[in-house]
């Protein structure tokens, strides 16, 4: 007798259970069950109801999927070698893949990677998983069947009879607040400071665009576009800011109920992190009713801040002033990525002893 | 991030190879026949093709996935890191394992049968030695002689301004993303030296290109262009008037195909003095064609704008507003714009729009310049998404 057994090891259990889940009540968010054929992985962050926003920058486009973690009791996740050990289970060795972000489900703690595996025309996008489970610490979401949505994002068209358009931007960073998907891009044409706010679930409608200006810190009256390379929405004494940093390396803060459609809006620079530096990621946490902002950066040390601080500054208006005080928290460059974990920690990708990466939680606490 | 200097062909394939390894380890139970691996690769197969273990033990065929996963392994390069994921199937008495991913060139593949796990899975261990198969399969590196090039450097005319903010570099073919662009791609002075912290690097290190994959975007650290910021404090704007530059691209950056460039490029170009001026279409000079001819609209340009945004930000439209249907395209490095009707101009008024984001090589536009500096009123221009210049046919 011929006998089949067909058994997806755990790369497709989650898609399975989230499309099991679906399937006996109608479309929620927008969102249907499908397969999602993204061209890139970039940028993501989390937002309501499991739901996964991932920039697909190739495609000009951000998706939601539904990623439908059950909770689990709180549990760090610590391992050495996440570059190897993600390229081992992909089939491949770390040189050939390319981690772009990381975000924490905010139900399971899980931690999500969004991958590129191989180069060239064999490049991949995939999104790892890793949990604080030993016998399968890495799987791949499914992208075969998983409950999702998308919106485009707008860029300008080419012109009349032009050949393929080659203008794109790259979405450098995404957040999610009060329904609404907030996104930071880079222009491969122009060096403009378009935000961008989308309403989810996703309809036709236009997203909403804000040019965001700063001052140039010498001189008030002085403004500069530029593009925000990361940001946090951050809560400060009632008032929700979003906190960008820029390249070498200003810390702007910007009121939430300025960003609005069609409109310039000039920020508040509160810190300047120092010059040759890009910042990787900004975050912002409470511990013990305090706020903190934690900026990991490829040339300086991660830094922290005081939320209060922040919301108090005074604009810089000189360029020996450095604005509010911060603390180096790690070696210079060492953290790539970081990301909340829970209320106790954060969770951060950084440069290991043995020439690779490791992924790490650190108690907020320790600071 | 996350990329070593070690660098491992890629290329990929789609045409059906058939590889059979023939299996090595002989010990062998008398209950349990020593399966033989191999790798078989077929282009029918989902992601290239398996890893196949036959013949398994008879009593196994009901074993779950995490059984299977346990006895049954794919390594990459190190055996002794984690295995690759992959989905098992069981037909007849061989035992597939199609990896979720298509090997990579240039890597070595391990495939273990263990033996003993499966006895373990079993609950045979008390009975059973340890026994298992293997084999190793290598992806050979892409073959084939390198025909990518670089097409074209813009701005491509010979002089530019001291604050020049962007470079493109256009390919002949697809290129490999995320390839170490700035350890191929530098910034030389006269002496051959390298200008160091010359370029933008974005964050996360991310490369900006088209998404044909065939034109890279490179920024001078504009940090160091506007005034006051402490990078042009400290630094000083990379380029220098009175000086020669040339921006080198090595011929080891690769192709989408994984070959390396049929020959490198070098883009010299003199510097000039610093434009702050917002470019203004006032002193365009448009040349109307006659009616009844598919001739060229040409305008002529005071100075050389930005190549990917004059290629997209120019539209023609008719007295009603209604866009012309033709194709456009800059040329004299990017002093001039021709725009071809798809049909024979009519006799009448027509509007030529502009994007006032139209940027010049310093990143100046009609709206304002890159770099505003206080108490400079000539810092406002054009207030409005689009101006319009008029011209008819006759």
């Amino acid at each position: 007798m011929k006998r089949i057994r067909a058994i997806a090891v755990a790369a497709s259990t989650l898609a399975l259970v989230a499309a099991a889940a679906a399937w006996n009540r109608p479309p929620s968010n927008g969102m249907v069950s499908g397969p999602v054929d993204a061209k890139s992985f970039g940028a993501m962050t989390f937002g309501p109801s499991n739901v996964l926003f991932v920039a697909d920058n190739d495609a000009d486009a951000v998706y939601a999927l539904e990623i439908g973690d059950a909770a689990k009791p709180g549990a760090h996740i610590d391992m050495a070698g996440i570059d190897s050990k993600i390229a081992q289970a992909l089939g491949t060795t770390a040189d050939q893949i390319a981690i772009a972000d990381m975000a924490v489900h905010p139900v399971s703690h899980n931690v999500y990677v969004t991958v590129t595996r191989g180069k060239g025309a064999d490049a991949k996008p995939v999104l790892v998983r890793v949990t604080s489970d030993a016998a399968q610490p890495i799987s791949v979401v499914s992208l075969d069947n998983i409950k999702h949505s998308l919106t485009k994002i707008d860029n300008a068209p080419a012109a009349t009879g032009g050949a393929r358009d080659p203008h794109r931007s790259t979405i450098t960073d995404l957040a999610f607040v009060d329904g609404n998907l907030w996104i930071a891009g880079l222009s491969n044409e122009q060096f403009s400071s378009a935000f961008r706010r989308v309403a989810f679930p996703f309809t036709s409608a236009k997203e909403a665009t804000t040019t965001l200006q700063i001052y140039h810190v010498s001189h008030r009256r002085s403004e500069t576009q530029a593009p925000v390379m990361t940001f946090a929405p951050t809560k400060i004494n009632g008032t929700l800011y979003m906190l960008a940093a820029y390249t070498c390396t200003p810390i702007v803060a910007f009121p939430a109920t300025d960003l609005k459609n069609g409109q310039a809006v000039t920020g508040r620079t509160v810190a300047e992190l120092g010059a040759g530096n890009q910042p990787a990621d900004i975050i912002s946490y409470t511990v013990a009713g305090k706020g903190y902002v934690l900026v990991a950066n490829r040339t300086h040390p991660m830094m922290k801040l005081s939320s209060d601080e922040i919301g108090g500054a005074p604009a810089l208006t000189t360029p020996d002033v450095v604005g509010v005080a911060r603390t180096n928290v790690s070696a210079p460059g060492a953290v790539v990525q970081l990301a909340d974990f829970d209320d106790q920690n954060v969770v951060v990708i950084q440069k290991g002893a043995s020439g690779g990466f490791d992924l790490k939680t650190v108690a907020k606490s320790s600071f | 991030m996350f990329r070593s200097a070690a660098r491992v062909a890629f290329v990929w394939a789609t045409r059906a190879v058939l590889f059979l390894v023939t299996a090595c380890g002989t010990d062998q139970t008398p209950d349990s026949p020593n399966p033989r691996v191999s790798f078989q690769t077929d282009s029918a197969r989902p992601h290239f093709g398996a890893a196949i273990a036959t013949p398994v033990d008879s009593r196994a065929l009901d074993l779950d996935s995490a059984s299977w996963a346990t006895v049954f392994v794919v390594h990459a390069g190190d055996t002794t890191g984690l295995p690759m994921l992959g989905r098992y199937t069981v037909a007849n008495d061989t035992l597939w394992l199609d990896p979720a991913y298509p090997p990579v060139r240039g890597t070595t593949y391990m495939a273990r049968f263990d033996g003993g796990a499966l006895n373990r899975a079993l609950h045979l261990s008390a009975v059973a030695p340890t026994y298992g198969s293997n084999a190793l399969w290598t992806r050979e590196f892409p073959s084939g002689e390198p025909t990518t090039f670089v097409e074209s450097v813009y701005p491509t005319i010979d002089s530019v301004p001291m604050n020049l903010l962007r470079m493109y570099i256009q390919f002949s073919a697809p290129m490999t993303v995320g390839d170490e662009a700035e350890r191929h791609i530098r910034l030389l002075d006269e002496q051959g030296k390298t200008v160091d912290n010359a370029f933008l690097v974005a964050a996360g290190g991310q490369e900006l290109w088209d998404p044909a994959h065939t034109r890279m975007t490179i920024f001078f650290d504009p940090g160091r262009i506007k005034r006051d910021l402490k990078p042009h404090d400290v630094l000083g704007l990379p380029l220098r008037t009175g000086h020669t530059y040339s921006l080198v691209i090595d011929s080891t950056l690769h192709d989408s195909r994984g070959l390396v460039l049929a020959r490198g490029y070098a883009k010299r170009f003199k510097v000039g003095p610093i434009d702050r001026a917002m470019p203004t279409t006032n002193l365009w000079r448009v040349a109307s064609p006659n009616a009844g001819t598919r001739d060229s609209l040409i305008v002529d340009l005071p100075e050389s704008l930005d190549h990917a945004l004059l290629s997209r930000m120019l539209k023609v439209l008719d007295g009603k507003s209604n866009p012309v249907a033709g194709t456009s395209a800059p040329s004299r490095h990017d002093r001039r714009w021709a725009f071809a009707p798809a049909a024979p101009w009519q006799p009448g008024s027509y509007f030529i729009e502009v994007d006032t984001e139209l940027e010049d090589l310093a990143g100046n536009n009609l709206r304002h310049p890159f770099d505003v500096m206080p108490g400079d009123s000539s810092t406002r221009g054009a207030d409005r998404p689009s101006v319009r210049l008029s011209f008819t046919i006759k």
